[in-house]
C-alpha cells in the first residue's frame, strides 16, 4: 500500500507528533518522493524563521511589577489588608507610630485615609484627621491626638510627607468637645494670610472661646466652624455676641439643607473644602467642551466623515471602510501607510491627489495617497503577484537608487489604479498577472524621472500602499507593496 | 430514589463543579515567573507591540489568578498561554483601558519597562510582516509551536481546540506562512 503523504504529516513529522511506524513509513517515502523532501524542507525553514524571532527577557523589577499589578503576589502573603497600598496608613500602623501614653486607638478607621499635620505649637502632639464616614461613626471626621514619644518626632506618621496639608476643611467637634485639630488652626492662619478686603465679613468667636488647651494653649471653638474660627491669639469676643453671630451664620447658609451632596456638603452638613463643590461641575465643562474639540477635530480629517460627503458617483459594493491589519503600525516608512484611499470615495478637494509635482501626468485621481520622499536612480526590477488572505498582493522592487520614491496611488477610474514613482526610470514594463485576477493589466508609462504605472482592474478596490522596511530590504533597493482588498 | 452512594457520588461531583479549585498561591507565582518571558514574547509577537502585549499578559495572568484554573497544576504553563491567547483575542487589557468620557480623567498607568530585548522585538522585518499578515488562530498557532515550544496538547488547550485541530492549524499557519513569506523576501 502506498504511503499517502500531505502537509499535515509532514508538519506532524518535523515536530515528532508521528507515531513510530507512520514515521518509518515516511522516512521510506521521503527516500523516493523528492517533492515530499522539497516540501519537509520548507517546513523545516519556516520553523526556524518563527524559532529565530528575537525574544524578550523581562528585567527582575519588571516581573515584580507585573506580579504586583495582576495581584499575583498577594496571594503569598499572609491576610495583608487591599487598603494597605500608599496612600493609606492603617490604625495599628498610626497606634504603633504613636507610642505615648496618650496614643488612642481609632475606632473603625482601618480602611480610611488619613491625612493630618504636625501640630505646629507644640512638636511633641500630631494631629491625624480619618476622613471619611465608616460606619457606626457619627461625624464626618474623626480627629484623634496621637502624642509622639519624645525623641521620635521622624516617625512614619510624624513625617510630614507621609501625611497630606491640611485643608481649611470645617469640622465638628464631637462631645464631649475634643481640643482643635491643627488642620483647623492652619486653615485659620491661611485665611490670615489673606488681605483685609478678602476676609469674611464677620470672623465672629464662639460662645466659649477661653477653652484652652493645656497642651497647645490655643483657643478651641465649641462649633468647629471653619468660617468663624478665630486666628491665633484672637482676642475672645463676649458671649452675649456669639448667639447672634450662630444666627446670622445660619442665616448665611442656603436654604435648601436637603441637597447637601449637590452643594458639595457631606451628609453631616459639614462644608468642606472650597473647590468641593465647583470641582466636579469645572471638571464635567472641561471634559464636555474636550470632548466637542476632538470630535471636531475628528470631523475635521478626510474620511472622517462620509456622512457628509455628496453621494458617491459609482457605488462599489464589497468595498471595505477601513484597512486591514497587516500592513503594521511600523512596518511602513511612511506614515500614511494605513490610508486606504478607495475607489468609491468622492472627488473631493481633501481626496485630490497631492500634486505631482511638476510632473502633469497624473490625472485627478481620486482618493489619492502619497508615500514616501525623495529618490533617484531606481529601475524597477520586478513585479510579483500574490493572492492572500488579507487582498490581493503588489510587490515592486526597485533597485539601483537611494532614498525612498515618493509614490503616489490613486485612482482615475472606479477600475483604474495609478501609481507614480518619482526618481524611478519610467517605461520598463511589467508582466501582468494571471487571468482571473483583480488585476487585468498594467500599462506603463511616464516621463522624465518619474514612473507611471496603470493598473487596468476587474472591480473596485481599496488600497493599502506602503514600503517594505526590513532586513532584506538592503540599502540597494527599495520594495513597493501594493495590497488591493 | 437515589441511593446513598449514587447521593454522595451527586454531591461530590457538585462540590467539585461549585467549590473553587483550591490552587496552591505559589502556583501559580512559580508559574508565571518561569513563563512571563515567553508569555511577553509570544504576546509580542501575536499582536505586533510590546506595550500591547504586557497589557495582555497582565490581563491573562490577572484572569488566571481571579479564577484559577483547575488543571493549573497538570496543564502548566499552557494555561496561562491560552489566558494570554484569550486576552489578546478578545483585546482585554489589564488594567483596563476606560471607556467613554472616562477617557478624559483616567490616570496614566506607569509603562512597565520591558528591557532591552523590546526593540528588537519591536522591529519589523520581512518574517515579521508575513507572519502579521497570517490568520490570528493561525499565527498563535504558529508561535505556540515554534516559538514557545508547546506540543500539539499544549497548543490546543492554548487555543481552546483539540491536539488534531491544533495539528491542522499549525500546518495551514506553516504553509500560509511560509507563502506570504516567499511572495514578499526573494
Amino acid at each position: 500500500m502506498a504511503f499517502k503523504c500531505s502537509l499535515l504529516t509532514l508538519s506532524c513529522a518535523l515536530d515528532g507528533e508521528l507515531p513510530t511506524s507512520t514515521q518509518a513509513e515516511l522516512e521510506s517515502h521521503l527516500v523516493s518522493c523528492e517533492r515530499c523532501k522539497i516540501g519537509l524542507q520548507y517546513l523545516r525553514e519556516e520553523t526556524e524563521r518563527i524559532a529565530n524571532l528575537p525574544r524578550i527577557h523581562l528585567p527582575g523589577g519588571t516581573i515584580e511589577a507585573l506580579l504586583q499589578r495582576t495581584r499575583v503576589v498577594e496571594l503569598s502573603l499572609p491576610e495583608e489588608g487591599e487598603g494597605s497600598g500608599p496612600g493609606r496608613v492603617s490604625a495599628a500602623a498610626a497606634s504603633a507610630s504613636a507610642s505615648g501614653p496618650a496614643a488612642e486607638p481609632i475606632a473603625g478607621a482601618d480602611e480610611l485615609p488619613v491625612a493630618g499635620a504636625p501640630a505646629g505649637d507644640d512638636p511633641s502632639t500630631l494631629s491625624v484627621e480619618v476622613r471619611g464616614r465608616p460606619a457606626g461613626l457619627g461625624s464626618g471626621s474623626l480627629a484623634a491626638e496621637v502624642s509622639r514619644a519624645e525623641g521620635a518626632a521622624a516617625g512614619p506618621a510624624g513625617s510630614g510627607d507621609t501625611l497630606s496639608a491640611p485643608e481649611p476643611e470645617p469640622r465638628i467637634a464631637p462631645a464631649p468637645p475634643p481640643p482643635p485639630s491643627a488642620d483647623r488652626r492652619a486653615g485659620a492662619r491661611a485665611r490670615d494670610d489673606r488681605p483685609l478686603e478678602q476676609r469674611p465679613p464677620t470672623p465672629t468667636p464662639e460662645p466659649e472661646p477661653a477653652r484652652v488647651s493645656s497642651e497647645r494653649g490655643v483657643p478651641a471653638a465649641r462649633d468647629g466652624g471653619g468660617d468663624t474660627a478665630p486666628a491665633p491669639g484672637a482676642a475672645p469676643a463676649p458671649e452675649a455676641s456669639a448667639a447672634p453671630a450662630a444666627r446670622a451664620r445660619r442665616a448665611r447658609r442656603p436654604p435648601q439643607r436637603g441637597s447637601d451632596s449637590a452643594r458639595g456638603r457631606d451628609a453631616s452638613g459639614q462644608r468642606p473644602g472650597l473647590l468641593a463643590g465647583i470641582w466636579p461641575r469645572a471638571a464635567a465643562t472641561v471634559a464636555v467642551a474636550v470632548a466637542v474639540v476632538l470630535l471636531g477635530v475628528h470631523l475635521a480629517q478626510p474620511g472622517s466623515r462620509p456622512a457628509a460627503l455628496p453621494p458617491s458617483p459609482t457605488p462599489t459594493p464589497g468595498t471595505r471602510a477601513g484597512g486591514v491589519g497587516a500592513p503594521t503600525p511600523g512596518a511602513a516608512k511612511s506614515p500614511s501607510a494605513s490610508a486606504t484611499p478607495t475607489a468609491a470615495s468622492s472627488p473631493t478637494a481633501a481626496a485630490r491627489p497631492t500634486a505631482a509635482p511638476g510632473q502633469g501626468a497624473l490625472p485627478s485621481l481620486t482618493g489619492a495617497t502619497t508615500i514616501g520622499g525623495a529618490a533617484a536612480g531606481y529601475s524597477v526590477q520586478t513585479v510579483r503577484y500574490g493572492l492572500h488572505a488579507d487582498g490581493f498582493w503588489i510587490v515592486l522592487q526597485l533597485v539601483g537608487g537611494h532614498g525612498v520614491p515618493r509614490t503616489t496611488v490613486g485612482f482615475s477610474g472606479p477600475t483604474t489604479l495609478d501609481v507614480e514613482l518619482q526618481g524611478v526610470r519610467p517605461g520598463i514594463p511589467v508582466p501582468a498577472p494571471q487571468a482571473g485576477m483583480v488585476v487585468t493589466g498594467v500599462t506603463a508609462g511616464g516621463g522624465g524621472t518619474t514612473a507611471l504605472y496603470t493598473l487596468h482592474l476587474a472591480h473596485a478596490v481599496q488600497v493599502s500602499p506602503s514600503y517594505l522596511a526590513g532586513s532584506l530590504t538592503g540599502p540597494s533597493g527599495e520594495r513597493l507593496i501594493l495590497i488591493l482588498h | 430514589m437515589l441511593r446513598a452512594s449514587s447521593r454522595a457520588t451527586a454531591r461530590s461531583v457538585m462540590n467539585t463543579v461549585l467549590a473553587p479549585p483550591e490552587i496552591a498561591a505559589s502556583t501559580l507565582e512559580a508559574l508565571v515567573r518561569q513563563h512571563v518571558d515567553t508569555l511577553v514574547t509570544y504576546a509580542t509577537h501575536l499582536v505586533g507591540d510590546p506595550q500591547e502585549a504586557i497589557d495582555y499578559v497582565s490581563a491573562g495572568i490577572h484572569h488566571a489568578r481571579r479564577f484559577p484554573p483547575a488543571s493549573l497544576d497538570r496543564e502548566g504553563a499552557a494555561v496561562l498561554f491560552r489566558a494570554v491567547t484569550r486576552a489578546c483575542r478578545q483585546r482585554q487589557r489589564f488594567p483596563p483601558e476606560p471607556r467613554g468620557l472616562a477617557k478624559l480623567f483616567r490616570k496614566p498607568v506607569p509603562l512597565l519597562s520591558l528591557g532591552a530585548d523590546v526593540a528588537s522585538a519591536a522591529r519589523v522585518n520581512t518574517v515579521k510582516r508575513a507572519l502579521m499578515a497570517t490568520a490570528l488562530d493561525r499565527r498563535a498557532a504558529l508561535l505556540l509551536r515554534d516559538l514557545a515550544g508547546l506540543d500539539y496538547r499544549g497548543v490546543g488547550i492554548s487555543l481552546e481546540c483539540s491536539p488534531e485541530t491544533a495539528a491542522r492549524l499549525v500546518a495551514a499557519a506553516r504553509r500560509e506562512f511560509g507563502g506570504i513569506y516567499r511572495d514578499i523576501a526573494f
